[in-house]
């Protein structure tokens, strides 16, 4: 029995060790990686003027798409900060998904919207489109608005593809905050084609809290004040400024977030549209990518590591748990939906590389940890374990997690430099020393939590609540 | 979610305080530890190593056997140099620069002082050199270019030309065209861009042999410099070219043709271009431009093998509006691709031809959404016979619903196609 239990043990214990050393190896490899590819970036677009893109009749037009479901607060000025974006021939579509609130009256009577006689080419399924509406003021022109039955947020990019009329189509969230000059950053990368063909361009989301904003524009940075909100300016500037920018240096992206991407409009048409999944935007880069290799088209997914747009990230656990539950079954439904291009060669670095990294280390991983820590806890209750080890493993794993998140900060201070109070370094370092300890397990929870939803088949969004934008 | 955290949070105490406990009673029932063997450990390999140091003597004194143990504590200790030099690095690099910033902004205000009173006041071209000979190093070379970039796009007339003057006096041409020697692509860059800016004409010829470089951005800095710097046949950079030549690089191309007020030529002579990207460029730029006199090359692209080349073909055609290729667009709409068809009924639709109106009413039926759409703008832009045309069939009981749609979307106002 003794004999059994030992070997049990060892497997979990070699099983854990192998795992950990394998994700830590994976996480150096993508740092380096992302310091190349920033690097490259950098010295390529050093000296690039984007306003030339603003003078050119051959500049593509852009459709870009906003849904919004009760954002009778904020959809005004939202709406008027779309307008103003910087980009010479584009339009702005705003679906309003079914709001329940006084979204619809506002921004009919604002913008001086009536209802057109317009004939959709339903090439996706979409909930009942109730009308399309447009503005009698020639300043708003560039404005269509659809009033449609609730359907989600898919649904409602899905409208907005079908109404959609230039080649090149953007899709953000419509509560985001929209960098002036993102459209011309985002449609570089399509103008640059040659040989293969983009298909999607996404940039790096910051968090917006504690910011201050004046028509919708950013006019200064500020660190969050909160601790949950800095653990997350910290964990994004980790994901964008070295993950993604890694997968996309590997031509393996798999993800580009849901507040802004632009993306090839037939391509997308094609592959069938958004999804009807809480993840939509993985879903969709899975799809689409798998749609170009099916179809034996070269591709690319390009990635901008330029702060684009900003997002108010959750403030309290209860919302971020929400996110997070939700982030989990996104991933979750994704990777089920496109099982086929598992360690399939057919897909290329998408199947050998991109889904099994995000199988193992951005699903399998945090169950493991859970099971880590069940595992220590039934250990600690056996008395099988070696304090003295257990503590080196965990300064071990602790002081990776400080050396990881300092390279995050230490690239940001070397390309983009957003935060600029000499104090903000410190904050956020002091930020990484708490964070493996307090906010890791919690995010861990939450995943575990978003597992369990996921194959109880729990499929809405959850409410998330936003406290709103700090206005000068 | 926070209640549900508390009463984990509680567990994991409770299983804690217990495994605690428990400990302290099998430490009463064991004498020695010797015989226990400790899990989130290996456990084979069993060494002896004697204590060199202090490290050494940590990992076999307070852990289990385990070779690893050192292994693991020089990566703590490597992680933790990271994190502090890291920090260290960061505050480093940011008095660094501030302390660069700060001499060349020094450098610059001096520099800008001389160069005025060279510009505006009685010094000298010879005295000015006199005074910049101390400019040896390239930190202030690169300075004095800059300064004097700056102060030539600020200026016109005979003062840029007394910039120019002083640039190449102070042999910074040369400095210049060094830097297109280099191994690094952005210096190289950076040396087209100053001869380019200084009308300076030294570097062209290695500047063609960079025109065909893999590196996108140096092609694209290439073809611009050439425009500017070959006034006689600023677009034979175009019969050069090999690679594609993408969209972002006729954009720059277009937006420095304007800037500069280049003399355009015709553009037609790139139609037969091998390279189909050339081709693309010169029909946008004769759309641009409605060059007509290109009308019967274009009409032959329209059975180009390329299918980007007849696209632009057929929306330059529209573009252009000529009636005589109203036949040669109908004739290819039979035999053209469906993605293709709208495209050339939008083209058909801008020569506003009454004797077209029965094609266009033949294609409403058609189930393809954009040729109905289309067919109904073609329509509508006949003018008069057109509209009456349109609510005619919309009066009609049995006209398809889809056909009514198409119309009634055409015939808003605020629909603009």
């Amino acid at each position: 029995m003794n004999e059994t239990l030992f070997i049990i043990e060892k497997i979990f214990n070699s099983f854990f060790l192998i795992f950990s050393i394998v994700i830590f190896l994976t996480y150096i490899i993508m740092a380096i990686i992302s310091a190349i590819a920033l690097f490259e970036y950098i010295q390529k677009n050093r000296s690039v003027d984007y306003s030339v893109l603003l003078s050119s009749p051959f500049t593509p037009s852009i459709s870009v798409i906003a849904p919004a479901f009760n954002e009778g607060k904020s959809i005004i000025e939202n709406t008027r900060a779309l307008l103003s974006l910087y980009y010479n021939d584009f339009e702005i579509i705003i679906v309003n998904d079914g709001s329940t609130d006084d979204s619809f009256d506002k921004i009919v009577k604002a913008y001086d919207l009536i209802k057109v006689d317009y004939y959709v080419n339903m090439r996706l399924k979409t909930k009942n489109i109730r009308g399309i509406y447009k503005s009698t003021n020639k300043s708003f022109q560039k404005l269509t608005f659809i009033d449609k039955e609730n359907g989600g947020k898919f649904d409602a990019l899905n409208a907005g593809i079908n109404v959609s009329k230039n080649d090149l189509f953007v899709a953000i969230d419509v509560d985001s905050i929209i960098e002036s000059d993102a459209l011309l950053k985002l449609v570089k990368p399509f103008t640059e084609e040659t040989d293969k063909k983009i298909i999607a361009t996404g940039g790096v989301i910051r968090i917006v809290n504690d910011c201050e904003i004046i028509d919708g524009q950013i006019v200064k940075i500020n660190l969050p004040k909160k601790i949950w909100t800095k653990i997350q300016v910290l964990e994004y500037t980790r994901a964008f400024l070295m993950g993604r920018m890694a997968w996309s240096k590997l031509d393996g992206l798999l993800l580009i977030s849901g507040a802004l991407g632009m993306f090839n409009r037939e391509i997308v048409i094609e592959s069938g549209g958004y999804a009807d999944t809480v993840g939509e935007d993985m879903e969709l880069i899975v799809r689409i990518r798998r749609y170009m290799v099916e179809q034996n088209q070269k591709y690319k997914v390009e990635y901008i590591p330029d702060p684009l747009c900003w997002t108010e990230a959750p403030e309290n656990l209860k919302i971020l748990g929400r996110q997070r539950n939700r982030w989990a079954r996104g991933t979750i439904d994704t990777l089920r939906i496109h099982k086929k291009i598992f360690f399939n060669k057919k897909y290329g670095k998408m199947g050998m590389l991109g889904y099994p990294y995000w199988f193992f280390f951005e699903w399998l991983a945090s169950l493991f940890e859970a099971l880590g820590l069940m595992y220590l806890i039934v250990l600690i209750v056996l008395d099988r374990v070696n304090w003295n080890f257990l503590f080196l493993m965990f300064i071990f794993v602790y002081s990776f997690a400080i050396a990881f998140s300092s390279w995050a900060l230490l690239y940001e201070e070397l390309t983009f430099r957003k935060y600029k109070r000499k104090t903000d370094l410190l904050k956020l370092y002091l930020t990484a020393l708490i964070e493996p300890i307090i906010y890791h397990p919690i995010s861990v929870f939450f995943s575990l939590k978003g597992n369990i939803d996921y194959f109880r088949g729990k499929t809405g969004w959850g409410e998330m609540k936003k406290t709103g934008f700090k206005k000068k | 979610m926070q209640n549900k955290l508390k009463y984990i949070i509680l567990l994991l105490l409770l299983l804690f305080v217990f495994s605690l406990i428990l400990k302290a009673k099998n430490n009463d029932n064991i004498e020695t530890t010797d015989s226990t063997y400790y899990s989130i450990a290996i456990h084979d390999n069993y060494y002896e190593i004697e204590s060199e140091n202090f490290l050494t003597e940590l990992a076999n004194k307070t852990l289990p056997k385990n070779k690893y143990n050192i292994v693991f504590i020089f990566i703590i200790i490597i992680f933790i140099i990271t994190i502090i030099s890291v920090v260290i690095f960061i505050y480093s690099f940011k008095l660094f620069i501030a302390g660069i910033d700060f001499r060349k902004k020094m450098l610059k205000s001096d520099y800008t002082d001389y160069i005025n009173e060279y510009l505006f006041a009685d010094t000298s071209i010879d005295e000015i050199s006199v005074i910049f000979s101390n400019v040896n190093t390239k930190f202030r070379k690169n300075i004095l270019i800059g300064v004097l970039i700056e102060l030539y796009m600020n200026f016109t007339g005979d003062t840029q030309k007394n910039i120019q003057i002083l640039y190449k006096k102070l042999k910074l041409d040369i400095h210049s065209e060094e830097k297109l020697s280099s191994k690094m692509w952005n210096i190289k860059l950076l040396g087209m861009k100053e001869l380019s800016i200084m009308q300076a004409k030294r570097g062209n010829k290695k500047i063609l042999k960079i025109l065909n470089s893999k590196n996108d951005i140096l092609r694209k800095e290439s073809q611009l410099v050439l425009v500017k710097l070959l006034p006689f046949v600023p677009f034979a950079f175009l019969d050069a070219l090999e690679k594609p030549f993408s969209l972002w690089e006729q954009i720059n191309i277009y937006n420095l043709i304007i800037n500069e007020n280049i003399e355009q030529p015709e553009y037609s002579l790139w139609l037969n271009s091998k390279n189909n990207s050339v081709v693309i460029f010169a029909l946008r730029m004769i759309m641009d431009l409605r060059q007509i006199d290109s009308i019967n090359t274009i009409v032959l692209l329209l059975k180009h093998k390329d299918s980007e080349v007849r696209k632009y073909a057929i929306i330059t055609l529209g573009k252009i509006g000529d009636f005589s290729t109203a036949k040669h667009l109908i004739k290819m709409y039979e035999t053209e691709h469906c993605i293709f068809k709208p495209l050339i009924i939008k083209s058909l639709s801008k020569m506003s031809e009454p004797k077209n109106i029965e094609f266009f009413v033949s294609l409403l039926s058609c189930n393809h959404y954009e040729i109905r759409l289309q067919s109904c703008y073609a329509i509508k832009n006949i003018g008069r016979i057109g509209l009456v045309k349109l609510n005619e069939i919309l009066n009609i009981e049995n006209t398809d619903k889809e056909i009514k749609k198409s119309i009634l979307h055409v015939l808003d106002k605020l629909n603009i196609n």
